[in-house]
């Protein structure tokens, strides 16, 4: 754990993470890099728009193998859509990404782009274009391209693990297969990534600290 | 992060300045006014108007907003479809809990499914499908599904008039429904839910109890399959429980013997016996009445149980005959020596038995190997009674079976007209053996 | 046991009880003679 003063307002900024370059100041929404001069600025963070996820910073769970906890989160839009990825820090110190769209919920891992691809990462990443329905081995499953999408970064809030410039896109596209395995390949202007896990139910996570909404109780299967 | 007092947000529509209730807000794209049906864009922080609409909607079954709990979990309806193949029309309702998500609640024709949204594709299996070890066979195919009518919230671009390619499988109380665009395939699985169980969660009209002359949905349930299921081990046991009393009850007892002899074509001859004493309140008696004599001919013996203090009189009579000869075939005969009469509820009493026989010869026409008549042509006929106290009724206990199994026959009835009208609907190849065996299965 | 298999076992064991009862007074509504059959024939003596 690492606090440093925010550089714009001064507040108290934790970096809960060993790893992660960029925090989200809680009060004035600049982006604070740490880095081995301390902190310093890097620009301000959009307001999020007002959502009802159940999760929120501070949430705890199970997936893994491990207990998690959630530091910061990325919200996604394109044309027909937003959706939310919280940032998990994991027991081991690493960390991977919770996708919550259309109330369900994804667990994520980033893997090495490198060895043995499936020909659609690798026309992925030449940037040449794949259609719905084309299917690949990927991490030793198969899976098939649910959706193209050019993404862009609406908000953030918490731990990064990324500089995440301001109006930053992306290519996203979401792979799917018939054991309930989701993957997900990202290129952005800093690079390709590929992150592989699967779809979990809230309940299945056991999770702690949910944030309570005015209104709704906690279902019995997460209280 | 502020502190929010509601997680509903309100905005006023663009068109028709109506309130309108955002209450998934971060999911929620599309947005239907449920007072003029006008498409609002909330992705847009404007609130764009996406199609303008002046119809007025109709009061939904389920009110926009309105919750309801379905199987422990509290879910709120926020938005409604309405939808049509060219064939039926059905309503869909999405529910929300923001900690459990999405489910939709299926209307058509008055009853009510709960459908969740699969995140596995299922097993192909033939022309099956299977899920979590559930087979379902196809139903419906090559249907197109269209949206005609929307209120609410939803989280994707939803409009009037946008179409999906849709088949379905069943299996009894359960539908497995495939829907895909150019985009994307969605597979979604549905519950049909008794009418107890919806009208708990949700207060809206009973869905109406099948009758022949009804179609049944593609996944309805029969409810004639569980009834016969639960009834038949106590046909069963009612069957054994029968053959029980059957064995236990009816022995004739005491029995005594009389005889009566007569001489063919001759006068009647009436012979009383006694005394009959009968000890219960009633009883049965059999009469076993045997000629054995009788040849080429019959004898009619009447028989009458006269109380010696009423002098009520019960009555029976018996008919023996035989006849035999030699034709082309070879030798025949027809006709019995015996005959067991039984006289039942008989009031206790000592009675007389009242004994008439006439007997008839039919003489000379036939001459045969056989025929003793030759001898002596109008020899006396002896008529040997055995009368025994109690009757075993063979007929009583048919009876009895056949009343018990007529409620379960019903049932089968019923079944097979309910599964005949609800298969008639099917796609593709019609119904065979194993969509029968199948709609015996339970949900 | 549901309502259904209830009201068939109720009925079942009517049918039983019918049976036990008729058995008990000798009756059946098939017997050739005696209280039931003939019964429209006149009753009393016809005999000396």
């Amino acid at each position: 754990m690492q606090t440093v003063a925010c550089p714009t307002c001064g507040a108290e900024v934790t970096f809960r993470s060993p790893a992660l370059p960029v925090r989200v100041c809680d009060y004035c929404r600049t982006l604070v890099i740490r880095d081995s001069r301390g902190a310093s600025k890097m620009g301000e963070a959009a307001v999020l728009p007002f959502d009802i996820s159940p999760i929120q910073i501070g949430t705890q769970g199970h997936c893994f193998d491990q207990s998690f906890t959630i530091i910061g989160r990325v919200r996604w839009a394109w044309d027909d859509g937003a959706w939310n990825e919280w940032l998990m820090l994991l027991a081991d110190g690493t960390h991977g990404w919770l996708g919550e769209a259309m109330g369900q919920f994804m667990v994520l891992r980033e893997v090495e782009l490198s060895g043995s691809l499936a020909q659609v990462i690798r026309r992925l990443m030449n940037d040449t274009p794949v259609q719905p329905g084309e299917s690949g081995n990927i991490a030793g499953h198969s899976y098939e391209v649910a959706d193209i999408r050019t993404v862009r970064c609406i908000g953030c809030e918490g731990e990064l693990p990324f500089t995440a410039p301001i109006g930053w896109e992306a290519v996203s596209v979401d792979f799917r297969n018939r054991d309930g395995r989701c993957a997900s390949f990202q290129k952005d202007r800093l690079g390709p990534t590929l992150y592989v896990g699967h779809y979990v139910t809230l309940a299945s996570l056991q999770p702690r600290n949910l944030r309570l909404l005015p209104g709704w109780s906690l279902p019995a299967d997460v209280a | 992060m502020s502190p929010e007092d509601n997680s509903v947000r309100t905005l006023s529509c663009p068109a028709c300045g109506g309130t309108i209730a955002m209450r998934a807000a971060g999911y929620t794209v599309t947005l239907a006014c449920e007072y003029c049906g006008t498409l609002i864009d909330a992705t847009d922080p404007d609130a764009r108007i996406i199609t303008r609409y002046h119809e007025t909607q109709a009061s939904l079954a389920i009110p926009l907003g309105t919750r309801g709990t379905l199987r422990g979990v509290e879910w709120e309806a926020i938005g409604w479809l309405q939808r049509s193949d060219g064939w039926a029309i059905w309503e869909e309702y999405l529910l929300f809990n923001p900690y459990a998500g999405y489910r939709w609640l299926i209307a058509q024709n008055g009853q009510w499914t709960l459908g969740m949204m699969l995140t596995a594709a299922p097993q192909r299996d033939g022309s099956d499908m299977i899920v979590a070890g559930r087979r379902f066979s196809p139903f419906y195919s090559g249907n197109t599904a269209r949206v005609t009518r929307v209120a609410g919230e939803f989280y994707w671009r939803v409009k009037v008039g946008e179409q999906v390619r849709a088949s379905d499988y069943v299996r009894p109380g359960f539908m497995l429904s495939l829907e895909q665009d150019e985009q994307e395939k969605s597979w979604t699985i549905g519950e049909w839910l008794a009418p107890r169980e919806i009208r708990a969660a949700f207060d809206v009209a009973p869905p109406p109890m099948w009758m022949p002359g009804m179609t049944p949905l593609a996944h309805q349930p029969s409810p004639y399959a569980r009834r016969i299921k639960g009834w038949w081990p106590i046909a069963a046991l009612s069957f054994l429980a029968l053959l029980l009393l059957l064995t236990l009850f009816g022995r004739a007892m005491q029995p005594q013997t009389f005889a009566v002899t007569a001489v063919p074509d001759g006068p009647a001859v009436s012979q009383t016996f006694g005394p009959i004493v009968l000890p219960l309140g009633r009883q049965a008696m059999t009469v076993e009445a045997t000629t054995p004599g009788v040849e080429q001919g019959w004898v009619d013996v009447d028989v009458a149980f006269v109380d010696r203090k009423t002098q009520d009189s019960y009555d029976a009579y018996a008919l023996n005959e035989h006849y035999s000869g030699r034709d082309s075939d070879g030798y025949w005969s027809e006709g019995s020596r015996s005959q067991t009469l039984k006289v039942a509820s008989l009031p206790a009493g000592t009675y007389d038995l009242v004994v008439d026989v006439q007997a008839h010869h039919w003489g000379g026409a036939v001459s045969s190997v056989w025929d003793q008549s030759t001898e002596s042509e109008k020899s006396p006929v002896e008529v040997v009674l055995t009368v025994a106290r109690g009757a075993r009724f063979a007929s009583n206990f048919w009876l009895a079976v056949l009343m018990i199994l007529i409620p379960p026959l019903l049932m089968l009835l019923l079944h097979i007209l309910f599964e005949n009208a609800r298969m008639a609907q099917k796609d593709g190849s019609p119904a065979d053996a194993d969509d029968w065996l199948q709609g015996m299965q339970s949900p | 046991m549901s309502r259904s298999s209830f009201l068939y076992a109720l009925w079942c064991m009517a049918v039983l009880g019918l049976y036990l009862f008729a058995a008990s007074q000798g009756y059946s509504p098939f017997a050739d003679g005696g209280r039931t059959a003939g019964a429209y024939r006149a009753y009393g003596p016809h005999h000396k």
